[in-house]
């Protein structure tokens, strides 16, 4: 009895189901994704590496079973013949949408539960109007051709079986063709879209989404005419009216296509995006910011890099305040970890880097809690950050004018959107562009209209930086972090910038937290001053009180080295090297060097004390716990 | 610009005469008067040494060389005798490249799309398991020898699961059933060569589907050999662009993510690798060999190895002066391209 | 006082250095140790700092190098190695018995795999597994033979070409791109076919030379990057010859680009030599996987007698190009990541 059910497995032709089930996998796979692919878009890195898992095992999942039903199907084909009719792939590719379909579901809704992605019930709506059209077309697909085998009609094949007397049929090999054609359509809008300047363009989910649309309509009502002269007159009715003509096809669907295109930009999908412009211009700040003297409060930063040889404590327990319209200067050696702070604020750190711990504050929100998504409205608009060699830190293939203008681009789309509905033909790009002439205008940058469809390699070192500087303020920030902006300048551009800087601050009310090594720069321009050794700030005071009377011994020694006009004295200088960070000395990270260090100095680690009305030092000399056996001098 | 390309278009004309050298070098050694040795015993022997006097068997070699040198550049390459015998050899050339071409197509087509991609996906998540499984694909890619994978590709998907054909299909010598004897291209009023192209003017849609049958599978496996190579370059290259200082500006300007990659880095990262895509183009054009002697497809390599081995000096002449041609163009494309997309590169 | 104690400093300083390693267990396991765990830090070498710093930059380079897939390459090429040196312990038949032996009539041909044929037979009846395993010794040979002409030659004419720069690099360089402009396979193709006898040497030397411009390209450009460092200029006004300079500087410090290709161009010829086979131009009378692929191709139902050959080309194709690439990203200085 085994044996012949055994006997019957061998009939079927199982090989040639496996490879249309993976052919319909990979055509389930690009269809599919289409439809879920829109709302991606809007989520956030997790989220989307969360949905495109969850799309792959239900994919995986609709594959096996679909498989095991259509083995089972031509198993029971050899006795119910009806069941042979069902062995087409047409029938697998249904299949597999349907049992997709619930199952995608099923796993959305488990993401969903908890964050807010696919949550709106618009999107929910036309995610679920999108499939179940999909499944529409399938399931129409199959009664189709069901309903071809019941009624006899002859059908040929589209990759013969025999390959001495193939018997191609044409009907089936018009949607090849259509298919063929409405690719080749495709490539030729995104070529003809991406050679007409930026100004025009439609916007791209509009593009998007209508060019979908354009195919789908081309699509079906191309094979619509197909089923009417192919099928219906010519083999049932036996009227054959004409060949079907490939050329005609050609033209044909790309007419229709490229029509439709037309149609859906101009009456569908460009008013929806009109409104979506006017509902943003309409709508209110979504961030909203306590006004508040503190711009930026930093307190026990911690930032780690695991390497390979150990791990970097490069930030070591940073705090300090920045409050408005104030510059706040941080001094160090190199390596000390000045730029690391400052990256650190911004959330810029990769890995191997990590911040472990610490508040940085900006106007009372902790931006190390803020999500990764939600930072990018930080940056570049309320925290800019402006970097050192202006040369690499430009991008060289975009001229200078499209980089500022991203700035507008990116986070003043709203005053753009006003700008641009005053004037009839204008659009943001336009405006962004005109603002950004403006803005090197203001800058005292000499012939703005040439000098802003230049590469970055084409204009001097002062001017790259004055760029820099541009992009830094476009966006009218509360805080500007200037990372060694002047160290690859020589002197005379050197003072124009921080000119230049001085200037920005008084009329745009900006504060600057101005990191350098350089003494000279932060007695020009700092109200406060931090300096900082290994990882930790050692002293944080006024400008002019570390100058006149510095507390700690490194600020001394630092003091000292520097040579004044007009005085003869010795450059005293202090002896060793700067720690390893992956090794740091126990305690206080300066006593290996340190000309007074005692008996905690090697154990402990420095408190910040105040020793004067906001002058912190860290330094077991002032700390009134050691302070039996040593006294405050100042030398 | 202009008088860079200029320089670099005369430059190819020595050469181009460098190379002429080097096939008639080669063909004294081949030549040996195959012809007139076929006739031998068919003809008077008085009258092979009239046909050697006319045809410069006797010249001096300078007379030899400035003949042949004339001959080539005046278009006339000689005439195959045995591989395709009676055709003069421009003529072999027009017919048999155009399929090469088509072969081509679809890798052109392919590589860029997929190779960026794979490169910015094992870029952007580096040392992770993806990076791992693309690095994996590119080095089976790079290591796989072609002929073995066109005998794979061909057993497994041409014969055993699919009966997927796979053979020659434009030889007239082969069943009378076939295609191309039941649709014979004589009534065409003209051909441009391409078969795809002809197929579709004259409306012929079983040749055409037929056509694209037997061109998948060849041209899938060059897409699988040339797709490593251009893979390893971008990824290389995106690596090296997400070091650099602009893109972490990008990220301190408050772009997304996406877009730091997409925008920022892709457009530096592409420009050795667009060089990259044409200069592997006349490679792929000229070293089709092994996947067209697997899959006994009519092209220009095909053609190449039949005349070394018959010994049809003319035609293996012919199709090498060619090959350098489209090596050298390809160059000279890859070059000024590489000028165009770069802003930095004034000319070089 | 402050002068002795610094004195004092060097004294210390110098006395760490001089001390001798000892070759004990112990302090080979440390050694060990140090190279393999990441962070590790031995108590003994926290007083030689400075020789520490000598030693991580070996420690980096050599974790650097034993990535996974680099073993599983370097595995692979033992395998190999191993199959060819054993050869003629590992399987019955002699090389003769495998290649010309003709043994045809007896045993069939194309046959599927049979106890006495672990993998069956080709079609002139030779044992598969046979051919397969003296195969590895026709793989190795060719690719380190051609590979090592290539080489040399790239070798020599790259420092020559790059060291005296001028007018000998020009006209060097043009002939190389003349080269280059040559598809190098159907040239070798050519040469073979026009060849009386088929010279197993001839073909590789030939080979050879058609591989030196790539070598000698790699090796000319990092010559010239070399050639500008301030060290040359020091022998230079130190009086040493331009070959001394050449030869002891130049070399040492410029081969590193080329080491790293040496094996990918072995695994990259081990394939263009099978390729070649393949086409029907290699010799009969080896036991080469290329010929054996292509008198198996044409009989669908015995496909097992191309299959094999094949996986193997795959397998030590792929072993060398995954040492070479492990060489080149640990000895690579671009790919070095910045340490902060």
């Amino acid at each position: 009895m085994l044996n012949l059910f055994f006997q019957y497995v061998y009939f079927a032709n199982y090989g040639q189901i496996l490879i249309e089930s993976i052919a319909c996998v990979i055509f389930v796979y690009f269809l599919a994704g289409l439809t879920y692919k829109y709302f991606i878009d809007k989520a956030d890195e997790v989220q989307r590496l969360k949905t495109a898992l969850s799309f792959l095992v239900s994919i995986l999942i609709a594959f096996g079973i679909s498989l095991l039903i259509m083995f089972a199907v031509a198993y029971i084909g050899w006795f119910v013949v009806f069941f042979q009719f069902l062995t087409k792939v047409y029938f697998n590719f249904a299949l597999m949408v349907t049992i997709l379909f619930p199952l995608f579901k099923m796993f959305l809704a488990r993401l969903s539960r908890n964050e807010s992605f696919l949550s709106s019930p618009e999107d929910k709506k036309s995610f679920t109007r999108r499939f179940l059209f999909l499944l529409l077309l399938s399931w129409t697909v199959f009664l189709m051709f069901l309903i071809f085998d019941l009624f006899g009609i002859p059908m040929g094949e589209l990759i013969p079986l025999d390959p001495l007397n193939p018997n191609f049929d044409p009907f089936l090999l018009g949607f090849e063709w259509t298919f063929v054609m409405l690719i080749i359509d495709i490539i030729i809008t995104r070529l003809v879209i991406s050679i007409i300047s930026i100004d025009k363009r439609p916007p791209k989910n509009a593009l998007k989404s209508s060019t979908l649309a354009a195919a789908i309509s081309a699509f079906v009502l191309w094979s619509f005419q197909l089923l009417i002269f192919e099928i219906i007159l010519s083999r049932v009715l036996k009227i054959t009216l004409f060949e079907q003509d490939i050329r005609v096809l050609a033209i044909g669907v790309s007419l229709i296509y490229f029509l439709s295109l037309y149609g859906f930009l101009r009456f569908k999908y460009l008013p929806k995006a009109m409104e979506a412009d006017k509902g943003l211009i309409q709508s209110t700040d979504a961030l909203t910011i306590k006004e508040s003297n503190v711009i930026l409060n930093v307190e026990d930063l911690r930032t780690y890099f695991y390497t390979e040889e150990g791990v970097v404590h490069a930030v070591e327990g940073v705090s300090f305040k920045i409050n408005e319209g104030e510059v706040l200067g941080l001094v160090g050696e190199t390596g000390c970890g000045k730029s690391v702070t400052a990256l650190s604020i911004l959330q810029l750190i990769q890995s191997p880097g990590e911040i472990l711990s610490g508040k940085v504050e900006f106007k009372g929100e902790d931006l190390l809690k803020v999500s990764t998504t939600e930072i990018l409205a930080y940056r570049g608009d309320k925290i800019t950050m402006i970097f050192q060699d202006p040369l690499n830190s430009l991008n060289p293939v975009f001229t200078v004018g499209k980089q500022i203008s991203e700035v507008y681009l990116l986070h003043k789309k709203k005053e753009l959107l006003i700008e641009a509905s005053k004037h009839k033909n204008r659009s943001t790009f336009g405006v962004a562009r005109e603002w950004s002439k403006q803005l090197l205008k203001d800058l005292n940058i000499p012939s703005p209209e040439n000098i802003i469809d230049r590469y970055p390699h084409e204009l001097s070192g002062g001017m790259r930086q004055r760029i820099q500087i541009a992009m830094g303020i476009a966006g009218s920030p509360k805080l500007l972090i200037a990372d060694e902006p002047t160290t690859a300048l020589d002197v005379t551009v050197q003072n124009q910038i921080l000119k230049l800087l001085k200037d920005l601050k008084k009329k745009y009310n900006t504060s600057i937290l101005f990191i350098t090594h350089d003494l000279g720069v932060i007695s020009k321009m700092c109200d406060r001053v931090a300096v900082m050794y290994t990882g930790s700030i050692v002293e944080y005071g006024s400008t002019k009180q570390i100058f006149t009377n510095p507390y700690h011994p490194y600020t001394k020694g630092l003091l000292s080295a520097v040579p004044i006009e007009g005085e003869e004295k010795e450059l005293l200088i202090i002896p060793g090297m700067v720690p390893n960070l992956i090794y740091p000395p126990s305690g206080c990270r300066f006593h290996p060097r340190c000309p007074k260090r005692f008996q905690p100095c090697d154990s402990e680690l420095p408190i910040s004390i105040e020793v004067a009305p906001n002058y912190f030092v860290n330094c077991h000399l002032y700390d009134p716990k050691f302070n039996k056996t040593e006294e405050v001098s100042t030398s | 610009m202009i008088t860079y390309m200029i320089k670099r278009l005369l430059l190819i004309i020595p050469m181009l005469f460098l190379i002429l050298l080097v096939t008639f070098v080669i063909s004294t050694f081949m030549s040996q008067n195959a012809r007139l040795n076929q006739m031998e015993g068919l003809v008077e022997w008085e009258y092979i040494l009239a046909e050697r006097e006319r045809m410069g068997y006797y010249d001096p070699w300078y007379v030899k060389l400035g003949k042949y040198f004339d001959n080539f550049f005046r278009g006339d390459w000689g005439t195959s005798y045995i591989v395709a015998s009676g055709m003069p050899v421009t003529t072999l050339i027009t017919k048999i490249f155009p399929k090469t071409i088509e072969l081509v197509i679809l890798p052109i087509i392919l590589i860029p799309i997929l190779s960026v991609k794979l490169g910015v996906t094992s870029a952007k998540n580096r040392n992770n398991w993806k990076d791992t499984i693309v690095r994996g694909i590119m080095m089976l890619g790079v290591c796989i020898p072609v002929f073995w994978l066109a005998t794979l590709v061909q057993y497994f998907v041409g014969t055993s699961l699919f009966n997927f054909t796979y053979g020659t299909f434009n030889l007239d010598i082969t069943s009378p059933n076939s295609i191309s004897m039941r649709y014979p291209n004589s009534a065409w009023p003209f051909s441009t060569g391409f078969r795809l192209i002809d197929a579709f003017l004259f409306n012929d849609q079983v040749l055409l589907q037929d056509t694209i049958i037997h061109m998948v599978l060849p041209a899938l496996c060059m897409t699988v050999i040339a797709l490593a190579g251009i893979t390893r370059q971008t990824r290389a290259s995106m690596l090296d662009v997400m070091q650099k200082d602009y893109v972490r500006t990008a990220r301190a300007k408050g772009v997304s993510e996406t877009d730091v990659i997409n925008k920022h880095s892709l457009r530096n990262a592409l420009i050795p690798t667009s060089t990259a895509i044409v200069a592997n183009t006349a490679a792929l054009l000229t070293g089709s060999l092994f996947v067209e002697m697997s899959f006994n497809y009519t092209g220009m390599g095909y053609f190449m190895v039949s005349a070394i081995r018959l010994g049809d000096y003319v035609v293996v002449n012919g199709i090498l002066v060619f090959n350098a041609i489209i090596i050298l163009s390809g160059t000279l494309a890859a070059d000024i391209l590489y000028t165009i997309i770069d802003p930095r590169i004034v000319y070089t | 006082m402050r002068v002795e104690q610094k004195t004092d400093n060097i004294i210390i300083k110098t006395d760490a250095i001089q001390k001798k390693f000892e070759l004990t267990k112990e302090a080979v396991f440390r050694y060990i140790k140090f190279f393999l765990i990441p962070g590790w830090r031995d108590p003994e070498f926290s007083s030689k700092e400075y020789e520490i710093d000598k030693i991580k930059s070996k420690r980096r380079l050599f974790r650097r190098l034993l990535t996974p897939l680099t073993v599983v390459g370097l595995g692979l090429i033992l395998f190999i190695t191993f199959l060819a040196v054993y050869a003629p312990w590992l399987t019955p038949f002699t090389l003769d018995q495998a290649t010309d032996g003709g043994i045809s009539g007896i045993t069939p041909f194309l046959a599927p795999p049979t106890p006495g044929h672990p993998l069956g037979t080709t079609k002139f009846g030779y044992d598969l597994l046979a051919r397969v395993i003296w195969g590895c010794r026709t793989a190795i040979v060719f690719g380190f033979i051609t590979i090592i002409i290539a080489s040399f030659g790239g070798i020599a004419v790259g420092t020559f070409s790059g060291y005296y720069g001028g007018r000998i690099d020009s006209i060097t360089m043009r002939i190389i791109d003349f080269v280059l402009v040559f598809p190098a396979m159907i040239l070798v193709i050519i040469i073979v076919q026009l060849s009386p006898t088929r010279n197993l040497l001839m073909i590789l030397s030939i080979f050879g030379m058609f591989a030196i411009p790539w070598y000698s390209r790699l090796m000319r450009s990092s010559v010239l990057q070399v050639k500008q460092e301030l060290y040359i200029e020091a022998a230079k006004t130190g009086g040493a010859s331009n070959f001394k300079i050449m030869f002891k500087h130049v070399f040492s410090n410029a081969i590193s680009p080329v080491l790293i290709s040496f094996f990918g161009g072995v695994g990259a010829a081990i394939l263009a030599f099978s390729g070649i086979a393949f086409l029907g131009f290699g010799d009969d009378a080896l036991p080469d996987w290329g010929t054996d692929i292509n008198y198996a191709r044409a009989r669908i139902s015995a496909i097992h007698a191309a299959i094999w050959p094949g996986l193997f080309i795959l397998i030590a194709v792929l072993g060398f190009m995954l040492l070479g690439d492990g060489l080149r990203d640990a000895l690579d200085p671009r790919l070095q990541k910045k340490n902060r």
